[in-house]
């Protein structure tokens, strides 16, 4: 992790607009100098006010460039790889999930769970649960219920193996 | 009749076109008046890129390797086979096996490269590479017991994939012998066959210097004819013999022999109009990736914006309208410069690429998007 002595060190290490040259500048580097300057003249005088406005808030955007260094400083190749990885892994389930059928599928499912979440408890007596076969609901659950095995059956790339 | 549209070849330009067409034409598919094919000769859609990190431990083949039913849109049809004969007159299509649809209506060739190291006596026998699984590994093994001695990275083959990619493995060797303690110990030497270190102009007057800063001895016109494995030398046509300690070697490459026999381009490359990427010797076939002859890298990016290209020239086609979409050469490819530090360059036909300052950002994105790849290969970025 990041140390309050790295960050004094990147933070001393940033180059200083205000610097002034040391005379050792190539004509190339004073000619795009010079090019600057008059483009943030001209920004000064045709919109002053913003350009205030923006000197006003480098305080943040040096704070947010902190952020970033710490970023930076904090980050391992493994961690980038690990964190690629999980958004590639939800972006995929994501985009299974996208399909309008399947998206449908798991928002009657999640309601499913949703209502049995809310409702009290059912007996699980034998007698009861041949009772609760008679229900319509039950039967329209178990039927949705037999159709998704099937469907995880079809979906199963393994299939071919049985 | 049913629209047949087959491609050929299930690797990265063949599985996003697959895709990309599945939905551009997703209600006629459903319906049954068009029907996507990809045939591969093999069960997996494997991701190359991932080859450059084997060798020096950091990642396995099998983090590059996937079913390729799984990436491939559920109205794609998925066919294991090979194509051994294409009538480009009658529109029909030879195989192995006899799996796939016996005529097209439009076939897309996304077959890519292969390698033929046999073209190089004793280059079987004395060289290692990283453009294959099993070299790879090959190549990992002797490299992480590599401590001392003369290693010499050749590129012999041209075009060949990923055009960053010599120069990555040499800058990255270099920061690898460094950060160990073992570079004085290890000679690099990076060879290339015309007079500069890159094919592409701006990306050598970059690379030059770089090579240079790092040690790294250079031999340009330097065009390996044979390799000799048990003097450990490496034969020029210029007449240079260059001993070695550890050969690492760009192969030369060829396309599918069956574009060969089809008479579609020379070497398995497709003639194509480099715009529209149709084969300039038949109607109705659209070649894309390593196997278009357009000019442009063998780079994945280019099969990626490729395929869109050729998914939207079909679905006009398919549509009855007019094609208009064409390819601009877009090119994007990130160049590693050492172990934590990598560049990229992005160009086209007009515009010539500008190498970006190394950066650890850069490198970064580069992890990042070898571990996003799969959200491609699926169309979704």
């Amino acid at each position: 992790m990041t140390d309050g002595d790295t960050n004094e060190a990147v933070e001393t290490e940033r180059p200083d607009a205000d610097a002034s040259t040391d005379g050792q500048e190539t004509t190339a580097a004073a000619a795009l100098e010079d090019v600057a300057d008059e483009r943030l003249a001209a920004a000064l005088e045709e919109n002053p006010e913003a350009v205030a406005g923006v000197v006003e808030r480098l305080d943040t955007v040096n704070e947010l460039l902190d952020v970033v260094d710490l970023g930076q400083d904090a980050m391992t190749d493994e961690m980038v790889v690990s964190l690629a990885r999980m958004g590639a892994n939800v972006g995929e389930l994501a985009d299974t999930a996208a399909d309008p059928d399947t998206r449908d599928g798991l928002a009657r499912l999640l309601e499913g769970v949703g209502n049995a979440q809310r409702a009290d408890p059912e007996p699980a007596s034998t007698l009861a649960l041949l009772r609760s076969l008679r229900d319509p609901e039950v039967k329209r659950g178990l039927r949705y219920l037999v159709t998704l095995a099937r469907g995880i059956g079809a979906a199963d790339p393994g299939a071919d193996a049985d | 009749m049913t629209d047949e549209i087959v491609v050929v070849g299930g690797g990265t330009g063949g599985a996003v076109l697959a895709n990309d067409l599945a939905e551009r034409l997703g209600p006629e598919v459903d319906a049954g008046d068009v029907r996507v094919t990809v045939v591969n000769d093999g069960p997996d859609h494997v991701y190359k890129p991932v080859w450059l990190y084997v060798p020096f431990g950091l990642r396995e083949p099998s983090d590059g390797r996937r079913p390729l039913r799984d990436l491939l849109d559920r109205r794609v049809d998925l066919v294991e086979d090979r194509v051994t004969e294409i009538d480009t007159e009658r529109k029909r299509l030879g195989y192995r096996d006899g799996n796939g649809p016996r005529r097209y209506d439009h076939l897309v060739l996304a077959t890519g490269s292969r390698l033929d190291r046999e073209e190089i006596p004793g280059l079987v026998e004395g060289g290692h590479d990283y453009y294959s699984e099993a070299g790879a590994l090959a190549l990992q093994e002797e490299l992480l017991s590599f401590t001392e001695g003369h290693l010499i990275l050749s590129v012999i083959g041209s075009p060949h994939m990923c055009p960053a990619a010599p120069l990555e493995f040499v800058f990255m060797a270099d920061d690898w012998f460094r950060k160990r303690g073992l570079r004085e110990d290890v000679e690099i030497t990076y060879t290339y066959p015309i007079q500069r270190v890159h094919g592409n102009p701006h990306i050598a007057e970059w690379a030059h210097p770089l090579l240079e800063e790092r040690d790294v001895r250079i031999e340009t016109f330097c065009n390996p004819e044979a390799v000799d494995p048990d003097a450990e030398v490496l034969e020029t046509m210029e007449g240079t013999e260059i001993p070695y300690d550890l050969l690492v070697a760009i192969p030369p490459h060829r396309g599918s022999e069956v574009v060969e026999a089809a008479g579609l381009g020379d070497r398995g490359w497709v003639d194509v109009d480099k715009e529209t990427l149709a084969a300039t010797n038949a109607e109705a076939v659209y070649a894309l990736g390593d196997t278009a002859n357009t000019g442009v890298p063998k780079a994945g990016s280019v099969a990626h914006y490729e395929a869109g290209v050729v998914a939207q020239r079909i679905a006009s086609a398919v549509h009855g309208r007019p094609a208009t979409a064409t390819y601009d050469g877009k090119t994007v490819c990130f160049v590693e410069t050492g172990m934590d530090a990598a560049s990229y360059v992005e160009f086209d036909y007009q515009n010539p690429p500008t190498p970006k300052p190394p950066s650890k950002s850069l490198h970064w994105a580069k992890l990042a998007y070898n571990e996003s790849y799969w959200l491609t290969a699926r169309g979704l970025i």
